[in-house]
């Protein structure tokens, strides 16, 4: 059988299945599994849209009501969210930030599962450990720039800017960024330890997931400090 | 400590810096138009999905165009191919979709917990969704190809870059939406 011939065939396969062509034309022909792998996902003329739409449209319906979930909550807070403009202009850059913790954990984590430095204990790998220390140092500093920036903005529209209210965004900006943060290293590590378990890519799951649990974390608790620290 | 702060500390900062510098923007939109955004039915439910949506939708459409480029299955050029036709078709069929989600979900929320009875929170969504879907996709192929030919390894950049900038432009479009129905 032809190398044409055999890639045919493999552009053929059903999406689930892990063909013995990919296998057998990597070895005899020296092409990456990753190359066979996308030509067999992507590169039949009938499959790239319906592929693409059918294996993300679970994983973004999830995403979209988890994190509906959490607009819920502002929504429901809406009257005293707005009145507070600095946690109002913090609300999309921490959640943008603390999304890209999460891609950044996520992507990689499952690539120590993949290399084997993940054993036991996730946390006893040096690597995985360095990592959680850029992450936290990072967002400590960059929560301490938003939330002076946030002060600033909102006191240009009118906001008072006191000691304490400038302490509280502070304050609220801070245990927002370690708490939510500590909770998602804490949960992602071990889901996905548990998808790997599964014979399941962690990548495929955790990327999309995770930006989802960041923004419902990160709604309820910014939302619970405020009212903590203004009601 | 020395080896604490090293090279990928130093990416990690610099992508972080740019992710905060658009999220004030946005954050700073919000609060200036909390009239015309905020005290909509349903805005603060749609919200976080509909700025998230962006990141989901065209980062993977980013990192699947970066898999085909090293694999050398797509050429760095907007060509007629099924690979990237399908890939930019299938993202604006899944921001259709989702927007509608959305704007479903936050209209049976509002209307069920809080008795507030808005169906034009769908059509917003929808409307919204497919202007600032047709920006970022855009964006997002023309920045993965450039990115790809000046060298650099467009998975690196192109995660911060989409979700800041869709940040904005979901903004906006939410915005001009807002005004113009």
């Amino acid at each position: 059988m032809s190398l044409n011939h055999k890639l045919k065939k493999l552009m053929n396969v059903k999406k689930r299945e892990l063909h013995p062509l990919i296998k057998h034309v990597h070895k005899k022909h020296n092409i990456s599994k990753k190359t066979l792998f996308y030509v067999k996902e992507y590169c039949s003329n009938k499959n790239v849209t319906s592929v693409i739409i059918r294996e993300s449209i679970k994983v973004l319906i999830l995403a979209s009501i988890i994190s509906a979930i959490g607009g819920f909550r502002l929504e429901s807070l809406k009257d005293k969210f707005v009145l507070i403009l600095p946690i109002l202009i913090l609300f999309p850059v921490l959640n943008g930030m603390i999304g890209n913790y999460s891609i950044i954990f996520s992507s990689r984590y499952s690539t120590m599962i993949h290399e084997g430095k993940i054993v036991d204990n996730p946390f006893k790998c040096k690597e995985l450990r360095k990592l959680l220390y850029h992450l936290m140092i990072i967002g400590v500093f960059t929560a301490v720039l938003a939330g002076i920036f946030s002060l600033v903005f909102a006191g240009l529209k009118g906001f008072d800017t006191s000691i304490s209210s400038t302490f509280n965004v502070l304050l609220i900006t801070m245990i927002d960024v370690i708490l939510v943060s500590t909770v998602l290293f804490l949960v992602l590590s071990y889901v996905g330890k548990y998808i790997y378990k599964k014979k399941e890519d962690p990548n495929n799951f955790l990327i999309p997931i995770s930006t989802s649990i960041a923004d419902l974390l990160n709604i309820v608790t910014l939302a619970a400090l405020t009212n903590l620290f203004f009601f | 400590m020395g080896l604490l702060f090293d090279k990928e500390f130093d990416e990690i900062l610099s992508g972080q810096i740019i992710a905060l510098i658009a999220g004030l923007i946005s954050g700073v939109f919000l609060a200036f138009q909390t009239d015309k955004l905020l005290l909509i039915p349903a805005m603060l439910i749609l919200i976080p999905g509909f700025l998230e949506m962006r990141g989901n939708i065209e980062g993977s459409l980013s990192s699947r165009l970066s898999s085909g480029l090293f694999l050398k299955l797509i050429k760095p050029k907007l060509e007629n191919t099924e690979i990237i036709k399908g890939n930019i078709i299938a993202s604006f069929v899944l921001s259709i979709i989702i927007s509608l989600v959305l704007g479903y979900i936050a209209f049976i929320i509002e209307y069920v917990a809080l008795g507030i009875f808005y169906p034009k929170i769908i059509v917003i969504a929808l409307i919204a969704g497919a202007i600032s879907n047709i920006i970022g996709i855009i964006f997002s192929v023309s920045l993965t190809f450039y990115l790809f030919k000046k060298g650099h390894d467009p998975n690196n950049m192109m995660g911060p870059s989409i979700t800041s900038l869709g940040d904005i432009i979901s903004i906006l479009s939410l915005m001009f939406v807002v005004v113009f129905i």
